[in-house]
């Protein structure tokens, strides 16, 4: 089943709004596009989880590869609003304190640039 | 056929499902992996697991129908047949016991990540793959997995269910997981505890 994606801008930032299951199927269409948008320069890269009931390893790994990409190119990317069962898996592989997770995403976003402020001073 | 009782109604003697057996096999195609969790819901709720176990359940199911497809295209001979991947559910006396079968080849046990990766601020340290063993071996109660002379390799999994608690000290009543079956016959519960004697493959 296809992942919905809506994407847009909201305070300085670019909202992904991800709508449905990240699992192996569908893995590889999330990857290409938050590589499109990890690789600005400087991104503040916000990924709504909030509509996301299940999450794989596959998908776990298409978050941190995206993270890794947004902070190669000096941007910054910060996840919000996981459900309860995704927040379980990034438990388990012992992301949940490693990866910029908040509970909305006013916080989020105000994380994301603040972070892309400190790193770029 | 056996003429029945009034006296003793057939739903006064429910079927014994303790030893049911499904097998689904299927494409190795990620496409399907959802059916099975689908499937999975279904006989886990049915055996009596609660919303949350269910959940589990599937998640260790999907990730190891997941490696099931990968290894599948990756070691299959160009030209071969579409490779496919059995699982198989076991309804067990207190529990489930599942298996997910492919027809290729899993990588060496060095490559899959068992251990937890530190809370780093760098995320050069973070992983982008191989966490699927790790989730199954945290979700089940008990994971094995060998290979067969044809390189083919099975992952079983068994979850085992907790005795629950009495209705009088459960806060709220429990709640069906939505994906469960609406039941026509009432399902009798076995008693939860694994048969110790019983030897796990």
């Amino acid at each position: 089943m296809e992942i919905g994606l809506r994407i847009y801008e909201a305070n300085g930032a670019k909202i992904v709004e991800a709508n449905g299951d990240i699992e192996l199927h569908n893995a590889p269409r999330l990857r290409e596009e938050l590589k499109a948008i990890c690789e600005i320069k400087h991104v503040c890269c916000v990924i709504d989880m909030s509509k996301v009931p299940f999450i794989d390893s596959t998908g776990v790994g298409v978050l941190v590869g995206a993270l890794k990409r947004a902070r190669e190119h000096g941007g910054t990317l910060t996840l919000a609003c996981p459900q309860p069962r995704v927040r379980r898996v990034f438990e388990i592989t012992g992301l949940l304190k490693a990866l910029p997770i908040f509970d909305s995403l006013d916080e989020a976003t105000g994380a994301c640039r603040l972070d892309y402020t400190k790193s770029n001073a | 056929m056996a003429e029945q009782n009034p006296q003793n109604p057939p739903e006064n003697n429910p079927p014994d499902t303790s030893a049911d057996r499904l097998e689904m096999r299927l494409p190795a195609s990620a496409e399907w992996v959802r059916v099975v969790r689908l499937a999975t819901a279904g006989v886990a709720s049915r055996v009596g697991f609660s919303y949350d176990e269910v959940e589990d359940i599937k998640l260790a199911v999907a990730e190891a129908c997941n490696n099931a497809i990968i290894h599948s295209t990756t070691d299959t001979a160009p030209g071969a047949n579409t490779p496919h991947v059995t699982v198989c559910w076991q309804v067990l006396p207190g529990g489930v016991r599942i298996s997910v079968a492919d027809e290729g080849r899993l990588d060496p046990p060095g490559i899959v990540r068992k251990s937890t990766p530190e809370a780093d601020e760098s995320s050069d340290e973070l992983p982008e793959s191989g966490m699927g063993l790790l989730l199954i071996e945290s979700l089940m109660d008990e994971v094995e997995h060998e290979s067969g002379p044809d390189l083919d390799t099975t992952i079983q999994m068994t979850k085992y269910l907790v005795p629950a608690a009495a209705p009088e000290e459960r806060s709220t009543p429990a709640r069906p997981h939505p994906d469960s079956p609406v039941s026509l016959r009432p399902v009798r519960k076995k008693s939860v505890s694994p048969d110790p004697t019983k030897p796990t493959r």
